[in-house]
């Protein structure tokens, strides 16, 4: 630094102040040589304080120089713009990018008053806050809009020694950039927010998820602090509170409910209209039913409507001023219009779980019937069949009985004897047998379905019927094509329908007769079976009739009139047809037609 | 006389019952033709006389009863013993058969041996 110039000015000091001590001294000739002598050495000593003092001084100075031009360098390298102003504007001091950005040199700029080198907009605004500072003697920080891009202020007040802001530094920062990275971040969240939700909502059924899962959604997307979904009790005339999320969400009751008109989730739900206050203080319509405990500041309510109709208001609060923008509006209004169809749709299934669940209902009482149905035809057929059984049972009887008395009277005849014995157990198995397929019949019967070998039912029908087909002079014979396909269905249920059909044909020949049954495949692959007698026959205008249940051409007491009403439903349970051709006194052939299960190779 | 004794037919479509009442009926004397059809058994009635014809009610090919009323009328002097497992004494249709003497007896199975050849002695006897 510069030497010399501190050496020169403390020597001219010190010769100044003796000379000046002189001309003191001659003035005041009064004084003693010795007062003289201490005065000087004092004035000595002053001047030797003094330029200890000074030389102290001087270091501090050159401290201070270094200090600053630290200071210089330091703020130089700041990435952001830092400068000093008065209370006036006038910039005392500014780091080089300051400048660079304004377009001025530094040395222009230092002196020059801020608000003259900003742009008009932004100097008014700046002028505001900085007064405020001024004012409160309270730190600020604002963001604003600087020929195009966004900047973020910070304004630190600098008291002076009478306690009042002299000074204040501002350190300001381009955050443009981070303020676009914003923007788009918060589109992308809504959309995928709308995304989401329009995903979720539409895989929910339950009505209450949909709303809860959509009012979870946005909150939870956005950050708004309070997120209300309501549905309209028209009747009531209010809204019920079905959703709620965020910080708020306990304070609610369950099915809070607001008043048609009531604040503005109220005006939405009397009007049908968005509502937006981005600032509720000067929203009239704006309620805060806890003011003490949420600070809401901006609020949204959307409309959600199906169709015409309006059916509930989604209600939106945040804790910022100008928390929604035009695209948010827009995205929670898109919002309330898939929350409409997700409920939509889940009343509508919940209508149809409902109408389901009658049908169910309807259903297993219907099956109910059907097998109590079923059960009385079975037993009114075995009622029917149980002379045929007795006879068939007691035949058997018979020749145990007789052989058995015969073993008795020939004690020594060993052949004989020999095939008494023989006798007795074939009747006895037969005999059993009988009343196996009796049991077979009677039991309630399973419903598993599976490949159907049509002969052995009608095998096990006719083995069954054989006695009672005898009993009524009834000769029978059968005609099966070889490699029937089978069908799919229970052999149980198929052989009732066989049995009543045979019964049946016994029915109508009174006198005996001929029963034929025969089986044979149909076109569009179907098996067919039929059974024709040689009875009264049916007259044309009874052949639908016959198949209602309780329809009966025999007197009281001799059958129910459910045989062919059963078999007849039984066969539709088997997707298959019956049908009668008959003229009266030429007999009658039922046709059933069932599809095959098998591919029909015939 | 065993030629006398001789000439019962047996009507059952059970051949072991036709077996069981030939072997109860021919030690005891009788000369037994058995068949197991209704047909069967009008033609061997067309041909030959018995004096006796134990009867099945039921036949496949025919009633009982009606092969009896055939029988009555064909050949008044056969006494007729109907055998079933179906009707019972006091059945109508047996009743009145009793009644109009039909047949002479009804026999419900099963049935005791015994009674089958004291029915049969009785009913030979009456005949002729």
């Amino acid at each position: 630094m510069k030497k010399g110039f501190f050496d020169r000015r403390r020597t001219t000091c010190r010769a100044a102040r003796e000379a000046a001590w002189l001309e003191q001294t001659m003035k005041d000739n009064r004084k003693t040589k010795a007062q003289l002598a201490s005065e000087l050495a004092e004035l000595r000593q002053q001047v030797a304080a003094g330029e200890a003092a000074e030389a102290e001084h001087a270091r501090g100075e050159k401290a201070l120089q270094e200090s600053e031009s630290t200071l210089r360098t330091l703020i130089n390298a700041n990435p952001e713009s830092v400068f000093l102003i008065d209370t006036q504007g006038i910039v005392l001091a500014a780091n080089e990018l300051t400048a660079r950005r304004l377009n001025w040199s530094l040395d222009q700029l230092i002196g020059a008053c801020l608000y003259d080198v900003i742009p008009p907009e932004a100097a008014r605004t700046r002028r505001e806050s900085i007064e405020q500072v001024i004012r409160t003697g309270l730190p600020m920080r604002f963001e604003d809009v600087q020929a195009g891009r966004y900047v973020d202020s910070y304004v630190h007040p600098i008291l002076a020694q009478d306690g009042q802001v002299g000074r204040l530094a501002i350190v300001t920062a381009d955050i443009t950039e981070r303020k676009w990275a914003q923007a788009l971040e918060r589109r992308v969240a809504q959309l995928t927010l709308l995304n989401d939700v329009g995903r979720q909502i539409s895989g929910v059924r339950e009505l209450e998820s949909v709303v809860d899962t959509s009012a979870h959604l946005v909150q939870h997307t956005f950050g708004y602090h309070h997120v209300a979904l309501f549905t309209l009790n028209r009747e009531q005339g209010v809204l019920v509170m079905k959703a709620r999320a965020g910080e708020f969400a306990n304070l609610f009751p369950p099915e809070y409910r607001i008043k048609l008109g009531q604040g503005m989730v109220g005006r939405t739900g009397s009007y049908g209209q968005t509502l937006l206050a981005n600032d509720v203080r000067t929203e009239p319509y704006f309620t805060n039913f806890f003011p003490d405990k949420i600070p809401t500041r901006a609020e949204l309510t959307v409309p959600i409507r199906v169709g015409a109709e309006l059916v509930g208001v989604l209600d939106v609060q945040s804790r910022q001023i100008n928390a929604f923008d035009e695209n948010d509006v827009m995205v929670i209004e898109t919002l309330a219009d898939q929350i409409a169809v997700a409920l939509k749709n889940a009343a509508l299934y919940q209508a149809v779980q409902e109408e389901l669940a009658e049908r169910k209902q309807a259903e297993a009482a219907l099956r109910q019937s059907q097998a109590q149905l079923l059960q009385s035809a079975k037993m009114a057929s075995l009622g029917v069949m149980a002379g045929g059984i007795a006879h068939e049972l007691r035949n058997p009887l018979g020749i145990i009985s007789a052989n058995t008395g015969l073993l008795m009277e020939h004690p020594d005849e060993l052949e004989l004897r020999g095939q008494c014995v023989e006798k007795i157990l074939a009747a006895t198995q037969r005999a059993s047998l009988i009343i196996e397929n009796l049991l077979k019949f009677a039991r309630p019967q399973s419903e598993r379905v599976h490949l159907v070998d049509l002969h052995a039912v009608m095998d096990g029908a006719l083995a069954l019927l054989r006695h009672q087909l005898a009993l009524q002079q009834v000769i029978w014979n059968k005609d099966y094509q070889p490699d029937l396909p089978r069908v799919q269905g229970t052999p149980e249920l198929l052989q009732q329908v066989f049995i009543n059909l045979i019964l049946n044909a016994c029915h109508a020949m009174p006198k005996g007769g001929t029963l034929s049954v025969g089986t044979r495949t149909a076109t569009g692959n179907q098996v067919e079976i039929w059974f024709t007698d040689t009875g009264c026959g049916i007259p044309a205008d009874l052949s639908q009739t016959i198949f209602e249940p309780f329809f009966t051409t025999r007197p009281p007491g001799d059958g129910i009139g459910l045989g062919l009403s059963v078999s007849y439903s039984l066969i539709q349970q088997h997707q298959g047809t019956i049908e009668v051709k008959s003229q009266v006194d030429q007999g009658a052939t039922f046709i059933i037609r069932l599809p095959c299960a098998e591919q029909n190779d015939a | 006389m065993p030629e006398k004794l001789a000439g019962i037919l047996v009507v059952d479509d059970e051949p072991d019952m036709c077996w069981a009442l030939e072997n109860i009926l021919r030690p005891s004397g009788f000369v037994v033709t058995s068949t197991t059809q209704g047909t069967k058994a009008l033609e061997l009635l067309t041909n030959n006389v018995y004096k006796l014809v134990f009867v099945d009610a039921k036949l496949p090919d025919l009633d009982g009863l009606e092969l009896a009323a055939f029988i009555r009328k064909c050949s008044p002097q056969t006494a007729i013993v109907l055998i079933s497992g179906y009707f019972y004494q006091e059945d109508p249709a047996i009743a009145d058969g009793l009644a109009n003497h039909l047949f002479y007896g009804f026999i419900a199975k099963p049935f005791n041996l015994d009674k089958v050849r004291s029915l049969a002695r009785q009913a030979m006897a009456q005949a002729f």
